[in-house]
Protein backbone atom coordinates (compact mmCIF):
# COMPACT_ATOMS: atom_id res chain seq x y z
CA UNK A 1 0.00 0.00 0.00
CA UNK A 2 1.41 3.55 -0.96
CA UNK A 3 0.54 6.79 -2.12
CA UNK A 4 0.04 5.35 -5.87
CA UNK A 5 -2.07 2.92 -4.89
CA UNK A 6 -4.42 5.51 -3.03
CA UNK A 7 -4.40 7.46 -5.25
CA UNK A 8 -5.67 4.91 -8.08
CA UNK A 9 -8.52 3.89 -5.93
CA UNK A 10 -10.24 6.21 -6.72
CA UNK A 11 -11.56 7.39 -3.66
CA UNK A 12 -10.06 10.79 -4.87
CA UNK A 13 -12.52 10.75 -7.88
CA UNK A 14 -15.23 10.42 -5.58
CA UNK A 15 -14.42 12.67 -3.12
CA UNK A 16 -14.19 15.91 -6.19
CA UNK A 17 -17.85 15.05 -7.12
CA UNK A 18 -19.50 15.03 -3.25
CA UNK A 19 -19.79 11.30 -3.21
CA UNK A 20 -17.47 10.23 0.10
CA UNK A 21 -18.40 10.09 3.79
CA UNK A 22 -17.76 12.71 6.52
CA UNK A 23 -14.66 10.27 7.49
CA UNK A 24 -13.86 10.01 4.08
CA UNK A 25 -13.71 13.52 3.46
CA UNK A 26 -11.60 14.42 6.39
CA UNK A 27 -9.28 11.33 5.35
CA UNK A 28 -9.09 13.11 2.12
CA UNK A 29 -8.60 16.42 3.66
CA UNK A 30 -6.09 15.64 6.24
CA UNK A 31 -4.00 13.06 3.47
CA UNK A 32 -4.28 15.55 1.06
CA UNK A 33 -2.45 18.23 3.73
CA UNK A 34 0.49 15.88 3.99
CA UNK A 35 1.38 14.19 0.64
CA UNK A 36 2.08 17.00 -2.57
CA UNK A 37 0.75 14.26 -4.72
CA UNK A 38 -2.51 13.51 -3.24
CA UNK A 39 -2.71 17.67 -3.13
CA UNK A 40 -1.70 17.66 -6.70
CA UNK A 41 -4.18 14.65 -7.77
CA UNK A 42 -7.41 16.26 -5.83
CA UNK A 43 -6.77 19.95 -7.72
CA UNK A 44 -6.46 18.51 -10.84
CA UNK A 45 -9.75 16.57 -10.49
CA UNK A 46 -11.19 19.72 -9.37
CA UNK A 47 -9.70 21.56 -12.22
CA UNK A 48 -11.41 19.46 -14.49
CA UNK A 49 -14.71 19.68 -13.10
CA UNK A 50 -14.33 23.61 -12.79
CA UNK A 51 -13.64 23.08 -16.54
CA UNK A 52 -16.85 20.84 -17.17
CA UNK A 53 -19.06 23.86 -15.44
CA UNK A 54 -17.17 25.72 -17.44
CA UNK A 55 -18.16 24.32 -20.59
CA UNK A 56 -22.28 24.75 -19.72
CA UNK A 57 -22.26 28.36 -19.49
CA UNK A 58 -25.74 29.97 -19.46
CA UNK A 59 -25.78 34.09 -19.40
CA UNK A 60 -27.21 35.88 -16.41
CA UNK A 61 -30.15 38.76 -17.57
CA UNK A 62 -28.20 42.00 -18.10
CA UNK A 63 -29.53 43.61 -14.96
CA UNK A 64 -29.22 40.58 -12.42
CA UNK A 65 -25.10 42.00 -11.90
CA UNK A 66 -26.07 45.31 -10.67
CA UNK A 67 -29.43 43.45 -8.49
CA UNK A 68 -26.93 40.79 -6.63
CA UNK A 69 -23.90 43.53 -6.15
CA UNK A 70 -26.85 45.96 -4.54
CA UNK A 71 -27.96 42.77 -2.02
CA UNK A 72 -24.30 42.42 -0.69
CA UNK A 73 -24.22 45.76 -0.10
CA UNK A 74 -26.88 45.09 1.85
CA UNK A 75 -25.72 42.47 3.49
CA UNK A 76 -22.30 44.11 4.48
CA UNK A 77 -24.62 46.96 6.03
CA UNK A 78 -26.43 44.33 7.81
CA UNK A 79 -22.84 42.61 9.32
CA UNK A 80 -21.77 46.30 10.05
CA UNK A 81 -24.83 46.78 12.75
CA UNK A 82 -24.23 43.41 14.22
CA UNK A 83 -21.11 42.29 16.24
CA UNK A 84 -18.21 40.87 14.72
CA UNK A 85 -18.53 37.95 17.06
CA UNK A 86 -21.83 36.67 16.06
CA UNK A 87 -20.72 36.68 12.43
CA UNK A 88 -19.20 33.53 10.12
CA UNK A 89 -20.56 31.04 12.93
CA UNK A 90 -23.48 29.95 10.26
CA UNK A 91 -22.82 26.52 8.35
CA UNK A 92 -22.71 25.65 5.06
CA UNK A 93 -25.68 23.28 4.38
CA UNK A 94 -24.85 20.13 2.83
CA UNK A 95 -27.20 18.91 0.39
CA UNK A 96 -28.16 15.51 2.51
CA UNK A 97 -30.90 17.40 4.02
CA UNK A 98 -34.43 15.83 4.53
CA UNK A 99 -37.48 16.68 3.42
CA UNK A 100 -39.79 17.10 6.03
CA UNK A 101 -42.60 14.61 5.96
CA UNK A 102 -45.98 16.23 4.16
CA UNK A 103 -48.78 17.21 5.41
CA UNK A 104 -52.01 16.72 4.15
CA UNK A 105 -53.90 19.32 2.46
CA UNK A 106 -57.38 19.76 2.65
CA UNK A 107 -58.22 19.08 -1.14
CA UNK A 108 -56.04 15.72 -0.32
CA UNK A 109 -58.30 14.81 2.66
CA UNK A 110 -60.96 15.54 0.64
CA UNK A 111 -59.45 12.94 -2.07
CA UNK A 112 -58.67 10.45 0.84
CA UNK A 113 -62.40 10.72 1.76
CA UNK A 114 -63.82 10.21 -1.17
CA UNK A 115 -61.85 7.30 -1.98
CA UNK A 116 -63.17 5.63 1.14
CA UNK A 117 -65.88 6.00 0.42
CA UNK A 118 -66.02 4.45 -2.79
CA UNK A 119 -64.15 1.44 -1.28
CA UNK A 120 -67.07 1.50 1.40
CA UNK A 121 -69.49 0.96 -1.04
CA UNK A 122 -67.69 -1.23 -3.21
CA UNK A 123 -67.22 -3.24 -0.24
CA UNK A 124 -70.83 -3.39 0.57
CA UNK A 125 -72.17 -4.32 -3.01
CA UNK A 126 -69.92 -6.90 -3.13
CA UNK A 127 -70.41 -8.48 -0.04
CA UNK A 128 -74.70 -7.98 -1.19
CA UNK A 129 -73.60 -9.71 -4.72
CA UNK A 130 -71.70 -12.69 -3.60
CA UNK A 131 -73.49 -13.58 -0.36
CA UNK A 132 -72.20 -14.45 3.21
CA UNK A 133 -70.06 -17.56 1.82
CA UNK A 134 -68.15 -15.79 -1.24
CA UNK A 135 -67.65 -12.80 1.70
CA UNK A 136 -65.53 -15.39 3.17
CA UNK A 137 -63.28 -16.45 0.52
CA UNK A 138 -62.69 -12.97 -0.24
CA UNK A 139 -61.39 -12.54 3.62
CA UNK A 140 -59.80 -15.72 3.32
CA UNK A 141 -57.49 -13.97 -0.19
CA UNK A 142 -57.43 -10.95 1.31
CA UNK A 143 -55.49 -12.64 4.48
CA UNK A 144 -53.30 -14.48 2.79
CA UNK A 145 -52.46 -11.30 0.28
CA UNK A 146 -52.34 -9.65 3.29
CA UNK A 147 -49.27 -12.70 4.65
CA UNK A 148 -47.64 -12.36 1.17
CA UNK A 149 -47.05 -8.43 1.67
CA UNK A 150 -45.65 -9.26 5.72
CA UNK A 151 -43.20 -11.85 4.27
CA UNK A 152 -42.11 -9.08 1.36
CA UNK A 153 -41.70 -6.59 4.03
CA UNK A 154 -39.54 -8.66 5.70
CA UNK A 155 -37.13 -9.83 3.16
CA UNK A 156 -37.00 -6.05 1.56
CA UNK A 157 -35.82 -4.67 5.51
CA UNK A 158 -33.16 -7.61 5.93
CA UNK A 159 -31.51 -6.84 2.39
CA UNK A 160 -31.91 -3.31 3.23
CA UNK A 161 -29.41 -3.57 6.35
CA UNK A 162 -26.66 -6.37 4.47
CA UNK A 163 -26.39 -3.86 1.88
CA UNK A 164 -25.96 -1.09 5.37
CA UNK A 165 -23.79 -3.42 6.93
CA UNK A 166 -21.38 -3.75 3.35
CA UNK A 167 -21.41 -0.13 2.75
CA UNK A 168 -20.36 -0.16 6.48
CA UNK A 169 -17.43 -2.31 6.08
CA UNK A 170 -16.25 -0.87 2.46
CA UNK A 171 -15.78 2.10 4.68
CA UNK A 172 -13.93 0.73 7.34
CA UNK A 173 -11.67 -0.67 4.55
CA UNK A 174 -11.16 2.25 2.75
CA UNK A 175 -9.88 3.93 6.24
CA UNK A 176 -7.67 1.51 7.31
CA UNK A 177 -5.93 1.50 3.87
CA UNK A 178 -5.87 4.92 3.93
CA UNK A 179 -4.30 5.09 7.57
CA UNK A 180 -1.45 1.79 6.10
CA UNK A 181 -0.69 4.53 3.15
CA UNK A 182 0.23 6.97 5.93
CA UNK A 183 2.41 5.07 8.35
CA UNK A 184 4.74 3.94 5.27
CA UNK A 185 4.76 7.34 3.71
CA UNK A 186 8.21 9.43 3.31
CA UNK A 187 8.93 11.16 6.67
CA UNK A 188 5.81 10.10 8.66
CA UNK A 189 6.68 9.19 12.52
CA UNK A 190 4.45 7.14 13.92
CA UNK A 191 4.50 7.75 17.69
CA UNK A 192 2.26 5.89 20.58
CA UNK A 193 0.75 7.73 22.95
CA UNK A 194 0.50 5.62 26.09
CA UNK A 195 -2.13 5.01 28.85
CA UNK A 196 -2.72 3.97 32.23
CA UNK A 197 -4.35 0.72 30.31
CA UNK A 198 -3.82 -0.38 26.59
CA UNK A 199 -7.32 0.52 25.66
CA UNK A 200 -6.06 4.19 26.09
CA UNK A 201 -3.30 3.99 23.27
CA UNK A 202 -3.59 7.27 20.78
CA UNK A 203 -1.48 7.52 17.58
CA UNK A 204 -0.28 10.98 16.42
CA UNK A 205 1.03 10.89 13.07
CA UNK A 206 3.96 13.91 12.65
CA UNK A 207 5.45 14.47 9.55
CA UNK A 208 9.39 15.85 9.88
CA UNK A 209 8.75 17.48 6.12
CA UNK A 210 6.28 19.58 6.29
CA UNK A 211 5.16 19.41 10.18
CA UNK A 212 1.60 18.55 9.99
CA UNK A 213 0.41 16.64 12.42
CA UNK A 214 -2.75 14.06 12.79
CA UNK A 215 -4.32 12.24 15.33
CA UNK A 216 -6.16 9.30 15.96
CA UNK A 217 -7.65 7.81 19.04
CA UNK A 218 -8.81 4.84 20.04
CA UNK A 219 -10.35 5.32 23.82
CA UNK A 220 -10.01 7.66 26.83
CA UNK A 221 -10.30 7.37 29.94
CA UNK A 222 -14.07 9.28 31.22
CA UNK A 223 -14.67 12.54 32.03
CA UNK A 224 -17.01 14.86 33.48
CA UNK A 225 -19.70 16.89 31.57
CA UNK A 226 -17.93 20.06 32.20
CA UNK A 227 -14.19 19.03 31.56
CA UNK A 228 -12.70 19.04 27.82
CA UNK A 229 -10.22 16.55 26.46
CA UNK A 230 -7.02 18.82 25.36
CA UNK A 231 -4.20 17.65 23.20
CA UNK A 232 -0.28 19.27 23.70
CA UNK A 233 3.17 19.21 22.17
CA UNK A 234 5.91 19.31 24.28
CA UNK A 235 8.58 21.45 22.86
CA UNK A 236 11.88 22.04 24.32
CA UNK A 237 10.19 21.18 27.65
CA UNK A 238 7.48 23.62 27.48
CA UNK A 239 3.61 22.66 26.99
CA UNK A 240 2.14 23.90 23.59
CA UNK A 241 -1.83 24.00 23.23
CA UNK A 242 -3.02 21.79 20.11
CA UNK A 243 -6.51 22.11 20.67
CA UNK A 244 -9.32 20.92 22.24
CA UNK A 245 -10.18 16.88 21.49
CA UNK A 246 -13.97 15.92 21.19
CA UNK A 247 -15.48 12.95 20.90
CA UNK A 248 -16.56 12.85 17.58
CA UNK A 249 -12.56 12.58 16.67
CA UNK A 250 -12.50 9.47 18.21
CA UNK A 251 -11.64 6.36 16.16
CA UNK A 252 -11.30 9.05 13.10
CA UNK A 253 -8.06 10.51 11.75
CA UNK A 254 -7.80 13.62 12.37
CA UNK A 255 -6.06 16.74 11.79
CA UNK A 256 -4.76 19.00 14.27
CA UNK A 257 -2.51 22.13 14.29
CA UNK A 258 1.13 21.44 12.94
CA UNK A 259 3.93 21.53 15.21
CA UNK A 260 8.03 21.92 14.25
CA UNK A 261 10.35 20.04 16.39
CA UNK A 262 7.69 18.13 19.02
CA UNK A 263 10.11 15.98 21.63
CA UNK A 264 6.35 14.76 22.94
CA UNK A 265 2.78 14.81 22.61
CA UNK A 266 0.06 14.27 25.76
CA UNK A 267 -3.63 14.51 25.92
CA UNK A 268 -5.23 15.79 29.26
CA UNK A 269 -8.50 16.57 31.05
CA UNK A 270 -8.80 20.25 31.68
CA UNK A 271 -11.71 22.39 32.63
CA UNK A 272 -14.73 23.19 29.82
CA UNK A 273 -12.83 25.02 27.16
CA UNK A 274 -9.10 24.03 28.02
CA UNK A 275 -6.56 25.62 29.74
CA UNK A 276 -2.97 27.58 28.75
CA UNK A 277 -0.95 24.76 31.33
CA UNK A 278 -1.62 21.15 31.77
CA UNK A 279 -2.57 19.58 34.70
CA UNK A 280 -0.54 17.12 34.55
CA UNK A 281 -2.43 14.90 37.89
CA UNK A 282 -5.12 14.16 34.64
CA UNK A 283 -2.53 13.15 32.05
CA UNK A 284 -4.57 10.69 29.81
CA UNK A 285 -1.98 9.91 26.92
CA UNK A 286 2.19 10.69 26.85
CA UNK A 287 4.46 9.82 24.22
CA UNK A 288 7.77 10.52 22.79
CA UNK A 289 8.82 11.30 19.34
CA UNK A 290 11.69 9.09 18.63
CA UNK B 1 -14.69 48.03 -12.00
CA UNK B 2 -10.92 48.53 -14.04
CA UNK B 3 -9.61 46.58 -17.04
CA UNK B 4 -6.90 45.74 -14.50
CA UNK B 5 -9.37 43.47 -12.62
CA UNK B 6 -9.15 40.95 -15.20
CA UNK B 7 -5.11 40.69 -14.65
CA UNK B 8 -6.05 39.72 -10.41
CA UNK B 9 -4.84 36.25 -10.10
CA UNK B 10 -6.80 33.86 -7.70
CA UNK B 11 -4.62 33.82 -5.20
CA UNK B 12 -5.33 37.91 -5.25
CA UNK B 13 -8.51 37.64 -5.68
CA UNK B 14 -8.91 35.16 -2.38
CA UNK B 15 -7.23 37.72 -0.38
CA UNK B 16 -9.82 40.82 -1.15
CA UNK B 17 -12.25 38.63 -0.57
CA UNK B 18 -11.09 37.48 2.74
CA UNK B 19 -10.03 41.26 4.01
CA UNK B 20 -13.97 41.96 3.43
CA UNK B 21 -13.02 43.92 0.08
CA UNK B 22 -16.59 43.66 -1.74
CA UNK B 23 -14.77 44.68 -5.10
CA UNK B 24 -13.62 40.93 -5.32
CA UNK B 25 -17.53 40.02 -5.13
CA UNK B 26 -17.81 42.02 -9.19
CA UNK B 27 -14.70 40.23 -10.10
CA UNK B 28 -16.32 37.07 -9.04
CA UNK B 29 -19.21 37.55 -10.78
CA UNK B 30 -17.87 38.28 -14.25
CA UNK B 31 -15.50 35.32 -13.71
CA UNK B 32 -17.87 33.04 -12.96
CA UNK B 33 -21.57 33.96 -12.89
CA UNK B 34 -22.40 32.43 -16.21
CA UNK B 35 -20.85 28.70 -15.12
CA UNK B 36 -22.50 29.00 -11.69
CA UNK B 37 -25.70 29.99 -13.57
CA UNK B 38 -25.01 26.93 -16.00
CA UNK B 39 -24.72 24.84 -13.26
CA UNK B 40 -28.02 26.22 -11.15
CA UNK B 41 -30.16 25.79 -14.30
CA UNK B 42 -29.42 22.25 -14.32
CA UNK B 43 -30.97 22.22 -11.43
CA UNK B 44 -33.71 24.65 -11.20
CA UNK B 45 -36.27 25.47 -13.81
CA UNK B 46 -37.10 28.56 -15.07
CA UNK B 47 -34.02 30.58 -15.64
CA UNK B 48 -35.53 33.66 -13.18
CA UNK B 49 -36.17 31.14 -10.86
CA UNK B 50 -32.13 29.74 -11.14
CA UNK B 51 -31.03 33.71 -10.93
CA UNK B 52 -32.63 33.74 -7.88
CA UNK B 53 -30.66 31.35 -6.79
CA UNK B 54 -27.70 32.68 -8.07
CA UNK B 55 -28.16 36.31 -6.17
CA UNK B 56 -28.43 33.85 -3.04
CA UNK B 57 -25.21 31.71 -3.82
CA UNK B 58 -23.35 35.16 -4.08
CA UNK B 59 -24.74 36.85 -0.97
CA UNK B 60 -23.43 32.96 0.39
CA UNK B 61 -20.33 33.37 -0.95
CA UNK B 62 -20.24 36.75 0.62
CA UNK B 63 -21.42 35.19 3.87
CA UNK B 64 -19.24 32.49 3.87
CA UNK B 65 -15.25 34.27 2.77
CA UNK B 66 -14.40 33.70 6.26
CA UNK B 67 -14.69 29.68 5.62
CA UNK B 68 -12.87 29.11 3.06
CA UNK B 69 -9.64 27.83 3.17
CA UNK B 70 -7.35 27.48 0.00
CA UNK B 71 -5.77 24.43 1.81
CA UNK B 72 -9.41 22.26 1.25
CA UNK B 73 -9.52 23.43 -2.39
CA UNK B 74 -9.63 25.83 -4.80
CA UNK B 75 -11.87 29.06 -5.08
CA UNK B 76 -14.14 28.37 -8.35
CA UNK B 77 -14.44 25.34 -6.37
CA UNK B 78 -15.42 25.90 -3.57
CA UNK B 79 -18.09 28.47 -5.04
CA UNK B 80 -19.49 25.35 -7.43
CA UNK B 81 -19.93 23.54 -4.47
CA UNK B 82 -22.20 26.41 -2.56
CA UNK B 83 -24.27 26.56 -5.87
CA UNK B 84 -24.90 23.26 -6.02
CA UNK B 85 -25.53 22.41 -2.58
CA UNK B 86 -27.79 25.22 -2.50
CA UNK B 87 -29.48 24.63 -5.46
CA UNK B 88 -30.41 21.05 -4.23
CA UNK B 89 -31.57 22.40 -1.25
CA UNK B 90 -33.98 24.83 -2.85
CA UNK B 91 -35.08 21.72 -5.80
CA UNK B 92 -35.97 19.53 -2.93
CA UNK B 93 -37.99 21.97 -1.33
CA UNK B 94 -40.13 22.78 -3.92
CA UNK B 95 -40.40 19.14 -5.12
CA UNK B 96 -42.09 18.53 -1.76
CA UNK B 97 -44.42 20.21 -2.97
CA UNK B 98 -44.36 19.87 -6.81
CA UNK B 99 -43.49 17.23 -8.94
CA UNK B 100 -39.47 16.38 -9.76
CA UNK B 101 -37.84 18.63 -12.64
CA UNK B 102 -35.06 16.40 -12.56
CA UNK B 103 -36.72 12.88 -13.40
CA UNK B 104 -38.62 14.47 -15.97
CA UNK B 105 -34.86 15.38 -17.95
CA UNK B 106 -34.76 12.63 -20.63
CA UNK B 107 -31.19 11.37 -19.91
CA UNK B 108 -30.43 10.07 -23.80
CA UNK B 109 -30.53 13.08 -25.27
CA UNK B 110 -29.53 15.43 -22.68
CA UNK B 111 -26.35 17.12 -24.41
CA UNK B 112 -24.11 19.95 -22.15
CA UNK B 113 -25.21 22.90 -23.91
CA UNK B 114 -22.89 26.16 -23.99
CA UNK B 115 -25.34 29.24 -24.65
CA UNK B 116 -22.58 31.60 -24.44
CA UNK B 117 -19.75 32.77 -26.77
CA UNK B 118 -16.87 32.32 -24.90
CA UNK B 119 -13.26 31.85 -27.11
CA UNK B 120 -11.81 29.70 -24.20
CA UNK B 121 -14.55 27.23 -23.44
CA UNK B 122 -15.75 26.17 -26.93
CA UNK B 123 -12.91 23.61 -26.70
CA UNK B 124 -13.97 21.93 -23.33
CA UNK B 125 -17.75 21.84 -24.15
CA UNK B 126 -16.54 19.94 -27.93
CA UNK B 127 -14.18 17.93 -25.90
CA UNK B 128 -16.68 17.08 -22.94
CA UNK B 129 -19.39 15.71 -25.85
CA UNK B 130 -16.89 13.06 -27.21
CA UNK B 131 -16.82 11.20 -23.56
CA UNK B 132 -19.13 8.48 -23.74
CA UNK B 133 -22.87 8.93 -22.85
CA UNK B 134 -22.42 6.13 -20.28
CA UNK B 135 -20.33 8.16 -18.14
CA UNK B 136 -21.14 11.94 -18.63
CA UNK B 137 -24.84 10.76 -17.36
CA UNK B 138 -23.30 9.42 -14.58
CA UNK B 139 -21.36 12.43 -13.59
CA UNK B 140 -23.68 14.87 -14.35
CA UNK B 141 -26.33 12.88 -12.26
CA UNK B 142 -23.92 12.64 -9.62
CA UNK B 143 -22.43 16.09 -9.36
CA UNK B 144 -25.09 18.33 -10.97
CA UNK B 145 -28.09 16.82 -9.68
CA UNK B 146 -26.64 15.82 -6.46
CA UNK B 147 -28.18 12.03 -7.06
CA UNK B 148 -26.98 9.87 -4.52
CA UNK B 149 -24.84 7.02 -6.22
CA UNK B 150 -28.09 4.10 -4.90
CA UNK B 151 -30.43 6.88 -6.66
CA UNK B 152 -28.76 6.53 -10.29
CA UNK B 153 -28.19 2.75 -10.03
CA UNK B 154 -32.06 3.06 -9.91
CA UNK B 155 -32.62 5.46 -12.50
CA UNK B 156 -30.71 4.01 -14.95
CA UNK B 157 -31.24 0.10 -13.89
CA UNK B 158 -28.01 -0.45 -13.65
CA UNK B 159 -25.95 -1.99 -10.41
CA UNK B 160 -24.65 0.07 -7.74
CA UNK B 161 -21.50 -1.29 -8.28
CA UNK B 162 -21.17 -0.10 -12.41
CA UNK B 163 -22.54 3.27 -11.11
CA UNK B 164 -19.46 3.47 -9.09
CA UNK B 165 -16.70 2.79 -11.54
CA UNK B 166 -18.21 4.65 -14.17
CA UNK B 167 -18.04 7.74 -12.19
CA UNK B 168 -14.48 6.75 -11.17
CA UNK B 169 -13.10 5.86 -15.03
CA UNK B 170 -15.53 8.80 -16.66
CA UNK B 171 -13.95 11.45 -14.02
CA UNK B 172 -10.05 10.14 -15.00
CA UNK B 173 -11.54 9.94 -18.56
CA UNK B 174 -12.41 13.47 -18.36
CA UNK B 175 -9.27 14.59 -17.20
CA UNK B 176 -7.33 13.10 -19.93
CA UNK B 177 -9.34 14.76 -22.40
CA UNK B 178 -8.71 18.03 -20.96
CA UNK B 179 -5.38 18.12 -19.60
Amino acid sequence: MDIKSFIASGILEDYVMGLTSEQETQAVQCLSKIYPEILQEVQALEVTMENLALSMQVAPSAGLRNQILQSIEQEIATEQEQTPSSQSNSVITTAKTQSTEEKPTPSKINYLLLGFLVLLVIGISLITYYGISAQSTIANQQQSIAELEQKINALDLSLDTQREEQVELEEKLKLKKMQLAMVQAKGTKHIVMKGKTKKCESIIYWNALDASTCLFIRHLPPKKVSEDYQLWAIIDDKPVDLGIVSEGMFKELSMVKSVKKPDAFAITIEPKGGSAKPNLDKLCTFGKVV
Amino acid sequence: MGSTDQYLSEEQLVGLLTQGDSRAMGILYDRYAAALLGVISRIIQPQTAAEDVLQEVFVKIWKYRHQYQSSKGRLFTWMLRIARNYSIDVARSVNHRKQKVTDTIDLKTQKLGITRDKTDTIGVAEIVNRLAIEYRQVIELAYFYGHTQNEIAKKLNIPLGTVKSRVRIGLRELKKLMN
